[in-house]
């Protein structure tokens, strides 16, 4: 069972990414160390506007870096990024009134003035205002040399240049007196220049959180354009999708030397039965609907040519993850523990995704199929957007229902290695409330035991 | 100044003891002092804090280093906040040692530093070519406890080793074992088609047969070998030629001695940092007839001698010099006299 949650880490603590989210994060090409973290706080995001705003700066970052004139300054860009660290933690520091040593203040000085130069390097594209932190420079580089290293300089203090100055060329005999006094007058200086900086902390603050943003930006765009996602447009009762794909699937099929076949789908605020045959992409296709769903409202582009969403509050996917036996549940008392969850937030207020694989699978088909059928009448009732795959017959419940279309275009050469290649893995609308019989057909073709084949077929004559 | 001018031709420089207080601190306060007076640019770090942990542990206070106006230091953030001096920071890295993030600063004063850089022989690598960035002539590498693995010529280009009283209280004895790491260091280059074959291989072991090709034994490591029954069959009865990625350790000499006719067998090994065999164990395997060659050869430069034992035996410097001296083909010297 797997809930939509506030942000990313929550998402990863509850769901083992059966479904590819994850993936996709981790070919994300982040350039700083910064900006994992930052990813990882991104919000499931329900509000139009803010997500149209988001997938606009996609939209004009990938133009940016489609203009070959650009390729420069992105490249110096993302040298620049892969050298920012995260010093959030120095910066709470700072904005806490805490004196900072000078490892603390070198790093501060050698981010303000990274993102200073991002700064200058993003002037001309007009994607991010980042603020203007010339005056915390100044204040850690009072010799004006601009160089990403720090001490407390002879600059500070006329006093501390000539005690310095005394101690110079002695090694042995240095006068334990004005070493002190040398500390002394340090912490003093340190003091003074974190009461300066902290004027600019917040500054420095939404610096480093806007440098994490537009990594993350580059990213997205990157991923985007080169995976060929596309920028969903947000509507309000139907979602559609042209050439909808999952990427992992993809990129698994292609280093295989196969092809994906993509699929086209729409659907509204009411269920929707799959039916199909084994292998027939069923499971994958609820798969890469919660996968475009969390894309889209974390702020991503969606994997399909085309996209029309609806957004929801909560998405609610339950589906076999081998976890629930660690759990002490039968496959089946862990489903009907997750229809109650699911039960309990049709009747509030929540726009849903629901997506169910093969309910009920592992009871008998007789009460099995009643189990559906009386799941998708409560979902037709309350307007639920659903989806539930089924192998079961004599499913009547009047709700819309989809078919993979399955095995076409079969000759001998059939087997268990091309068998993807005979499949048409496109939807059909369905008018039967039977399913398709090809079980027996698949597992031979998977070269199942030919005794368990002929017995099989025998039954089925009977 | 002896030794001095040869330090200077190479761009790395490691220190390492054959013992625990056998004088490498010393040597290495010894050689800054020297490289102060040259226009050489200069930066040091040290190897790894185990001695820091047995310190603690043994209560003995680890040794400051001097470090001079302009030279850089490399240490961790902890010792960073210690030092005696005042520096500028240049860097701070990425990576984390069990004593913090590695601080890379430069001295803008003169005065004492504890030393303790990377824990692993990769970030030390790491470290040195960023100082080379900097514009350093040469890093020093400090050496820890008894560890070799800074002189590997994987990280220093060359070494100094420091041996003395701490290794063995007895002169002849102290002779002998530290003839025997000289020894291993001086181990002699694989022929150049070996080495053109073994060139990019880190780990595993192989053969090379009578025809000079190379077969992977498929075997992870000499210690798998030794000590895994399913391992030994991979060991094909006729190598004449075993090239040992990782550790050659008394185990693997004797295994191979048991293969029977080792007359001729050729055993070669990365560097003599991978090395961890006794005197006994070798003599036996060379009055056999096997030989051990290595990849990668290191410079010896010099050797120091502390004649003073943490116990508190001081040998006869004049004696132990003369002794070292005439036994190995490398100058010795007890720096404490030089210095005197």
């Amino acid at each position: 069972m797997t809930n939509n949650s506030y942000n990313i880490t929550a998402l990863r603590k509850s769901t083992n990414d059966n479904f590819g989210f994850f993936y996709l994060l981790n070919k994300l090409d982040l350039k700083s160390s910064l900006s994992k973290r930052y990813l990882y706080l991104q919000k499931f995001i329900t509000d139009k506007d803010e997500l149209e705003k988001e997938f606009n700066k996609i939209e004009e970052t990938i133009s940016l870096l489609k203009t070959p004139q650009n390729n420069k300054i992105f490249s110096d860009i993302e040298n620049k990024l892969s050298q920012v660290l995260d010093i959030g933690g120095t910066l709470q520091n700072l904005a806490n009134s805490i004196v900072l040593s000078d490892m603390e203040l070198f790093e501060i000085k050698k981010f303000a003035i990274i993102a200073d130069d991002i700064k200058q390097l993003l002037c001309g594209l007009n994607l991010i205002a980042l603020p203007d932190l010339s005056a915390a420079i100044s204040i850690l580089d009072p010799e004006k040399i601009r160089m990403t290293t720090f001490y407390i300089y002879d600059a500070y203090s006329a006093e501390l240049a000539v005690l310095r100055k005394s101690l110079k060329g002695k090694i042995e005999n240095q006068s334990i007196e004005s070493y002190q006094k040398i500390t002394e007058i340090e912490d003093r200086i340190r003091k003074q220049l974190c009461t300066e900086l902290q004027i600019y902390a917040c500054d420095l603050n939404t610096a480093l959180s806007k440098i994490a943003y537009l990594d993350l930006l580059l990213a997205k765009a990157k991923q985007a354009k080169d995976e060929h996602f596309c920028k969903p447009l947000i509507a309000d009762k139907n979602t559609s999708y042209k050439a909808l794909f999952n990427p992992q699937l993809k990129d698994l099929l292609h280093s295989q030397g196969k092809k994906y076949q993509p699929v086209d789908i729409s659907f509204g605020q009411y269920p929707t039965l799959i039916t199909g045959i084994n292998m027939g992409g069923k499971t994958v296709l609820l798969k890469t609907l919660a996968l475009a769903q969390y894309l889209c409202q974390y702020g991503f582009y969606v994997p399909a040519s085309e996209a029309e969403m609806t957004l929801v509050d909560k998405i609610m996917i339950c589906m076999e993850d081998g976890q629930n036996h660690l759990q002490g549940l039968s496959s089946f008392a862990a489903e009907m523990k997750n229809m109650n969850i699911i039960l309990s937030e049709i009747h509030t207020d929540k726009h849903l995704l629901v997506l169910i694989d093969e309910l009920a699978r592992t009871t008998n088909p007789a009460e099995g199929s009643a189990i559906v059928n009386a799941l998708l009448d409560i979902f037709c009732e309350n307007k639920v957007c659903c989806f539930i795959t089924t192998h079961y017959d004599k499913i009547t419940s009047d709700c819309r229902r989809l078919r993979t279309s399955g095995l076409i275009d079969m000759d001998e050469t059939i087997n268990e290695k091309n068998i993807d290649s005979f499949i048409d893995y496109s939807l059909v609308e369905e008018t039967e409330t039977n399913a398709p019989r090809e079980a027996i057909r698949i597992a031979e073709i998977l070269g199942a035991n030919e005794e368990l084949i002929k017995r099989a077929k025998n039954k089925m004559k009977k | 100044m002896p030794f001095i001018s040869e330090i200077l031709k190479y761009g790395s420089l490691a220190i390492v003891g054959t013992e625990k207080n056998t004088g490498k601190t010393e040597c290495l306060n010894y050689i800054l002092s020297k490289l102060h007076s040259t226009d050489i640019s200069v930066a040091v770090t040290s190897i790894g804090i185990d001695g820091e942990s047995i310190d603690q542990v043994t209560g003995t206070a680890k040794p400051d280093i001097t470090i001079f106006e302009d030279m850089i230091f490399v240490t961790s953030e902890k010792h960073y906040h210690t030092k005696g001096l005042t520096a500028e920071i240049l860097d701070i890295s990425a990576e984390r040692t069990s004593l913090g993030r590695l601080v890379t600063a430069r001295a803008k004063t003169a005065g004492k530093v504890l030393l303790s850089g990377p824990a692993n022989t990769a970030l030390l690598q790491k470290i040195i070519g960023q100082n080379a960035a900097l514009g350093v002539d040469i890093t020093i590498v400090d050496g820890a406890l008894s560890r070799m693995s800074p002189a590997s010529p994987s990280v220093a280009q060359a070494m100094i080793l420091a041996t003395g009283a701490a290794f063995s209280a007895n002169i002849r004895q102290l002779v002998q074992k530290t003839k025997f790491v000289c020894k291993l260091v001086s181990l002699n280059h694989a022929d150049k088609h070996a080495q053109t074959l073994l060139a990019n291989i880190d780990n595993g072991l192989y053969c090379i047969d009578e025809n000079g090709e190379l077969h992977d034994l498929n075997i992870e490591s000499a210690f798998m070998l030794t000590s895994t029954e399913t391992e030994k069959t991979k060991y094909p009865c006729n190598c004449k030629t075993l090239f040992v990625a990782g550790v050659v350790s008394n185990k693997l000499l004797d295994f191979i001695r048991m293969q029977g006719n080792i007359d001729g067998f050729t055993l070669i090994a990365k560097d003599f940092t991978k090395i961890f065999i006794t005197p006994e164990m070798y003599n036996l395997f060379l009055r056999k007839g096997g030989c051990i060659k290595v990849l990668h050869k290191t410079k010896l430069i010099a050797i120091t001698v502390n004649p003073v034992s943490p116990q508190g035996y001081v040998l006869d410097s004049k004696i132990l010099q003369y002794a070292l001296g005439q036994n190995l083909d490398f100058p010795v010297y007890d720096l404490r006299q030089l210095q005197n």
